[in-house]
């Protein structure tokens, strides 16, 4: 590895210093700010505040990491921080009394945050694999399930809390914290990993679909946002000097929800200022004390039904400042042997839905650089035959191979990952994500690098996001899309949107590329186009490709093969000639009574479905 | 052996409420797929004003039945009126953003009701008085309260009465259609607008009901007092499949009955605890709940 | 324009930061301006009457001393932030008035956590504080700026036990805690103890969390072992509704609690059920001793006609016993009233009268009284810690307890812990 991506031992670790290089520097500056505030004498009021602000920027800033970057919403935030808040304490009370160095002061803060981060594994585990509104109802009864098991356990110190805790905490702990909060979640997001997050929100289904883990990727957020409460809590309550149940009530979780909101979901600099600024409101407003929690929900009301996106939506203050670190070292994704073996196989699949069965039977096999077209009229059952196919449903009978491996009990991202790429007939794109985010994130199945990488910008990431940009521009140029790369996926025009989403599925580097209805709602003349790009991709890239179309002279003009599908049972295969005079064929597209009554004409060739 | 009895008893009263307040959620959920967070402050606010008129129409100095019957109504307008309005005002708008969006502003109308009860009542507890102070039954050691009595009729006469609504009326029928799938029903003919609201109102009517009948039986109110009883709710309608409404019955019934065994065998602690451990064992074995059915997204 | 607005939020919401601590008061260092006292209470949230009648108590203490000249011919202002009940905010408020407004003593707070959030800040600081009502004894532990001026938890225990083997004579007792409050733990604990050491049995404990409306099950399961009174040491709110579960499941026996009972939403809302039960408390109304009846009516004069409950009540003594401290002090710095409280010595306040032993905790004695029909309170008795003679005139009887002087020493206040 270290030969491969060029630099020794100590390379690589002076990389890693070179990245941390400015958070390291700040700690000795952040120290020295304390030193000059610590000496003022009216000050203690404002440093305090200063203090909640780093605490509060540590909570909003993680939260933001699940609520915002990944969609999910969780509503029990506090009871992370109190888990990590509570067991570094009770470590911190039973330890040595003499700590000098804070040695066992950070052996604690590690404890909360490890077991804030077993908690957010126990609770996330379970529930995120079901849908968004289960999950904030658990969150909250975690919440309270974790207030009620200490005030009733005496370890805890019950109802009155813990005290006295050793002050360790301070301005340069806390801030050092909040700092490094903002730092690992700026480079997550803006990793591969980043996007990944970001796809999940967007829409699962094509994410799973582009062979995103998209379950492991809300319990990772989830978890990773716990630790991080934990921290805060720990240092709360390292700095105050006290722990009481009470202040980790759901009013905390709800503060802190409501300042991912008002900054804007996803943006971790509007989280930054939400937190300070919903920190310091309550101070300025104690004339409207009672209020605040009626304000607070109006204001949250309000926002949503006048400005959902909050105060900065997903935009970010270093976005102001774009730099572009153009890498001359590039390596390109290693590709993968030639099979000449079946890429699909598909053997007698059949499912039923309670009653009704939607595909019978149905064998397909598609060879390496083919085109094949799966046609039918409406709900002949071809789009559910790519979802067998995806692995969206698994089939009630039958066997489906890809690439020689049974897809049965595989997840839609496993079966990306064996090469199997598609697109929707309702357009699935990451639509809030720029065209250039939704084609990286067609290379994120590809990339190795791990998060804690992706952290601290180690070589494999630094190399992965390379090759991953430029195999995207790469991509989106083939497609006549390079000047739309930042654009947002919503705003282009339609016909652009369908070509962004072949690119999107090109990027996973597949065997075999599914398209649902890929002319829909084109013209005459983007039609013609389609189909020079659908035989350039196959020679380009060299992928199977199975189409669904309705347009018969899009078909007949790119398939190699033809299977006609008609209320979930193959009537025909074969060569697009051959398919065109079938009469079975017809019979389905025009009705039985039209197939009567030419059949002469239809024998003769001169009908067409 | 008779304190069993009694922990059965006392679990099927206070369940019977759960289920009055579960039906409004189940029905909101399968109409909207929307949790509505706040209909436990719309209970809240039923018995508030439940106090209120008591106070006024000088009930709660001397109860009596027909005063009782009077109160309820008023109170079943008010509510009916509030769900209305929130619906209207709050989640009509969001109905095609993201789902995330109505989640928040749920949650977000909820505290609006319950911290602007506290500015608006004073987050004192009333003592609330509205039905007659009868003394209760005793057969043997068990203990049945008067309350007791009319929660578990009342109750089971308005599901009764719900259930011929929902499966036995036109507008029943839209409200299953709409939560089924709600674009076809609108292409049916349905106008999806008035069966969503036509859902908040009864829902909310219930929660006044289920308000009333709560503040009876634990005669002190105050503005917070419909969070836990709502979050209870919540579990059991999802308990008993949430878009179900026999199913919210059911839910209602044994969580009220595994609470009343909880605390009594158990610790009194962990009641509220129950709930939610429900919560999760339901999400983790059967998500659909007991008597749910599963939905498929079309992809 | 839309960009820049984010970093402008942010540079201003730094620069606030620091703006809010040009405090609006005068200084103490101000020799002829008013003298500040700072007073932190739970004015909104779930235990906005604590908060309200504390601060009620306050001022009638600190109007009542301006008319008579202020202290060291200075006025004295009350500056009150409301912590909403919640103990962080506890400690903000605190080290806001302490550091802003410079504020030479603070009065607070009622809630025994809270005191112990605020008193790390005033120890730190040297400012003298005093909490009218919070009992648990490991606030004044926090230092020896913290001072109290109502009894403790061991205390209110013990008098609850003592009441219970000597007044009532029963010897089984169960115990209904409220384990979300450190008071109610506390007094059970104290309760527990003290009985036991009496020769009685506690037949069962049970516990619920404030807030709960349901106490059916904990109850029908007290029933079945007989106990012959019930201590149920929680607040108001959740006892009336016990009382009424408990007649409805058939227990007979009179409750007992303490001081968390006053309140006259108790009746209200216990009705005839709580009728016959007895609970300890720092006053009475009632008390025909001139002293107090003076208070009761100069507090119905200035607040609408409303009883002064023991809240108000103490928080008008622990005002009255720091202004007393600074009249007593050589100037108005820190360690000076600090020395001055700690000197108090039979400083006669509405709730008996005050001498602080040298942990900082009064030497008072608790009243019992009993809920009579229509809710009137009837005093029964009062009771005085291990050792204490009862002041003359006041009708109360010494302790009477069973029991070694040495470990019963620690109820006297002299608590080592």
């Amino acid at each position: 590895m270290a030969g491969l991506f060029g630099g020794s031992a100590l390379a690589q670790a002076r990389r890693a210093l070179l990245s941390w290089l400015p958070f390291v520097a700040a700690i000795p500056l952040l120290w020295l700010v304390e030193q000059f505030l610590a000496s003022q004498p009216d000050w203690e009021y404002a440093f305090q505040n200063i203090n909640h602000i780093g605490i509060a920027i540590i909570l909003a800033v993680s939260l933001n990491l699940v609520n915002g970057l990944t969609g999910q919403f969780s509503i029990g935030h506090a009871g992370f921080m109190a888990v990590g808040g509570y067991v570094s304490a009770v470590l911190l009370l039973r330890g040595p009394s003499e700590d000098p160095y804070r040695l066992f002061f950070i052996l604690c803060i590690a404890a909360g945050a490890g077991a804030a981060a077993l908690a957010g594994w126990l609770v996330g585990k379970p529930s995120l694999r079901l849908r968004g509104d289960y999950l904030a109802i658990v969150t909250l009864g975690f919440g309270e399930i974790i207030r009620v098991v200490i005030e009733n356990t005496r370890l805890f110190g019950g109802a009155i809390g813990l005290s006295p805790i050793p002050r360790y905490a301070d301005f340069t702990w806390i801030w050092t914290a909040a700092i490094a909060t903002i730092l690992i979640s700026k480079r997550l997001r803006d990793s591969t990993h980043g996007r990944a997050f970001l796809s999940v929100r967007e829409d699962e289904v094509a994410a799973e679909a582009m062979g995103v883990d998209t379950t492991g990727y809300k319990v990772r957020a989830f978890v990773i946002s716990a630790a991080m409460a934990g921290i805060a809590g720990a240092l709360s309550g390292a700095f105050e000097g006290n722990l009481s149940p009470q202040s980790f009530t759901f009013v905390r979780s709800f503060e802190v929800v409501a300042m991912v909101v008002l900054g804007g979901m996803g943006s971790i600099t509007g989280s930054t200022i939400a937190a300070a600024v919903l920190t310091l409101l309550p101070e300025y407003l104690r004339a409207l004390a009672n209020l605040r929690m009626v304000i607070y929900s109006v204001a949250l009301v309000l926002l949503m039904l006048l400005r959902p996106r909050g105060l900065l939506g997903t935009r970010e203050v270093w976005d102001l400042f774009p730099w572009r670190r153009e890498k001359k070292r590039a390596v390109a994704a290693a590709k993968a042997p030639e099979l000449s073996e079946a890429l699909i196989d598909v053997r007698r699949a059949t499912i039923r839905f309670g009653g009704l069965t939607a595909v019978c039977e149905f064998s397909l096999t598609v060879k390496p650089r083919e085109l094949v077209a799966l046609i039918g009229p409406n709900g002949a059952g071809k789009t559910t035959v790519f979802n067998l196919l995806t692995g969206v449903y698994p089939p009630t009978e039958g066997t489906i191979l890809v690439r020689g491996r049974d897809t049965r009990g595989l997840a839609p991202h496993d079966i990306a990952h064996l090469g199997l790429a598609r697109t929707f007939q309702n357009i699935r794109l990451f639509r809030e994500l720029t065209a250039f985010d939704n084609v990286r994130l067609g290379c994120h199945h590809l990339t190795r690098e791990s998060m804690a990488a992706s952290v601290r910008k180690g070589e494999l990431a630094e190399v992965e996001e390379s090759w991953i940009t430029q195999r995207s521009e790469e991509l989106l140029a083939v497609m006549g899309l390079f000047h739309r790369r930042d654009d947002l996926a919503k705003n282009l025009p339609y016909g652009e949107q369908r070509r962004l989403e072949i690119a999107r599925a090109l990027a996973t580097d597949p065997k075999a590329l599914l398209l649902d209805e890929p002319a829909a709602g084109t013209n005459q003349k983007e039609k013609a186009e389609l189909m020079q790009l659908i035989r350039g991709i196959r020679d380009r890239f060299g992928v199977a490709v199975v189409l669904i179309e309705h347009d018969m002279k899009l078909v007949m003009g790119v398939s190699e093969r033809i299977l006609v599908l008609d209320h979930g049972v193959t009537i025909a295969q074969g060569l697009p000639r051959e398919i065109q005079t079938n009469p079975k064929v017809i019979e389905a597209y025009l009705g039985e009574k039209y197939a009567r009554a030419h059949a002469g004409q239809i024998a003769a060739g001169r009908v067409q479905p | 052996m008779a304190e069993f009895f009694q922990h059965i008893i006392d679990g099927i009263s206070v369940g019977a409420i759960y289920a009055l307040i579960a039906l409004g959620y189940t029905m909101v959920y399968g109409v909207l797929k929307l949790i509505n967070f706040a209909h436990g402050d719309v209970f809240m606010v039923g018995a508030m004003i439940g106090w209120y008129v008591a106070r006024w129409t000088g009930e709660s100095r001397d109860p009596s039945i027909p005063g009782a019957l009077l109160i309820t109504l008023a109170s079943m307008a008010v509510c009916g009126c509030l769900g209305f309005v929130i619906e209207r005002a709050a989640y009509r708008p969001l109905r095609n953003s993201p789902r995330l969006n109505s989640l928040i502003t749920a949650i977000g109308v909820s505290f609006f009701l319950e911290y602007g009860g506290q500015y608006v009542f004073g987050p004192n507890p009333r003592v609330f008085t509205v039905l007659p102070r009868h003394p209760g039954v005793h057969l043997g050691p068990v203990s049945l309260g008067y309350v007791d009595i009319v929660t578990v009729i009342v109750s089971v006469a308005l599901m009764i009465v719900l259930q011929r609504i929902v499966f036995h009326t036109k507008m029943g029928t839209a409200m299953r259609a709409v939560s089924f799938n709600s674009t076809v029903a609108s292409l049916m003919g349905v106008n999806i607008d008035r069966v969503i609201s036509f859902t908040f109102v009864l829902g909310s009517v219930l929660a006044a009901v289920a308000g009333i009948l709560y503040a009876s039986k634990y005669p002190s109110v105050q503005p917070l007092m419909g969070l836990m009883p709502g979050l209870k709710a919540f579990v059991a309608a999802v308990l008993g499949g949430i878009g179900n409404v026999p199913g919210a019955m059911l839910g209602g019934l044994v969580l009220g009955l595994a609470e009343q065994v909880v605390s009594g065998y158990l610790s009194s602690s962990w009641r509220d605890a129950v709930a939610f451990a429900i919560l999760i064992l339901v999400l983790l074995v059967r998500p659909t709940g007991l008597l749910g059915r599963g939905e498929a997204e079309k992809v | 324009m839309r960009r820049i607005l984010p970093i402008v939020l942010a540079a201003a919401a730094f620069a606030a930061c620091k703006k809010q601590d040009q405090g609006s008061g005068p200084t103490s260092q101000d020799a002829t301006g008013p003298i500040v006292i700072g007073e932190v209470g739970s004015m909104t949230g779930t235990e906005a009457t604590f908060g309200l009648s504390s601060a009620n108590g306050i001022q009638l203490a600190i109007d009542e001393f301006n008319v008579k000249g202020g202290v060291k011919g200075r006025r004295l202002e009350v500056k009150v932030l409301d912590d909403q009940g919640r103990p962080e905010e506890a400690a903000t408020a605190a080290t806001r008035l302490i550091s802003s407004e410079h504020v030479v003593a603070l009065l607070g707070e009622v809630a025994s956590t809270r005191s112990m959030f605020m008193a790390p800040k005033a120890q730190q600081a040297k400012v003298p504080m005093v909490t009218p009502s919070s009992t648990n004894p490991a606030v004044t532990e926090k230092g020896d700026y913290i001072f109290r001026a109502c009894f403790i938890d061991p205390f209110q225990g013990y008098v609850g036990a003592t009441f219970a083997a000597n007044n009532l004579k029963v010897k089984k007792v169960a115990i209904l805690k409220d384990v979300r409050n450190d008071y109610s733990v506390g007094l059970a604990k104290n309760f527990i103890d003290a009985f036991t050491k009496h020769g009685g049995q506690i037949v069962a404990q049970e516990s619920y969390s404030n807030g709960d409306v349901d106490f059916k099950a904990q109850l029908t399961n007290i029933k079945g072992l007989s106990p012959q009174a019930l201590y149920v040491p929680g607040y108001y709110t959740d006892v009336g509704l016990i009382a009424r579960q408990a007649r409805e499941v058939g227990i007979t026996a009179p409750l007992l609690g303490g001081d968390g009972w006053d309140s006259e939403k108790l009746y209200e809302i216990g009705g005839d059920a709580i009728v016959g039960s007895y609970f300890s408390n720092h006053y009475s109304p009632d008390d025909p001793s001139p002293r107090i009846q003076e208070f009761v009516t100069k507090y119905k004069k200035a607040f609408g006609g409303q009883l002064p409950d023991s809240l108000a009540a103490q928080a008008y003594d622990a005002a009255g016993m720091l202004v007393d401290a600074m009249k007593r002090a050589k100037d108005l710095a820190g360690p000076s009233i600090r020395d001055a409280l700690a000197a108090t010595k039979d400083y006669a306040g509405v709730t008996g009268n005050i001498t602080l032993d040298q942990n900082r905790n009064p030497l008072k004695p608790a009243v019992v009284l009993k809920v009579g029909k229509g809710g009137k309170y009837e005093f029964v008795t009062k009771i005085y810690p291990e050792g204490m003679q009862p002041e003359s005139g006041s009708g109360g009887e010494a302790a009477s307890g069973a029991g070694k002087p040495g470990t019963e020493a620690s109820n006297a206040g002299q608590s080592k812990k």
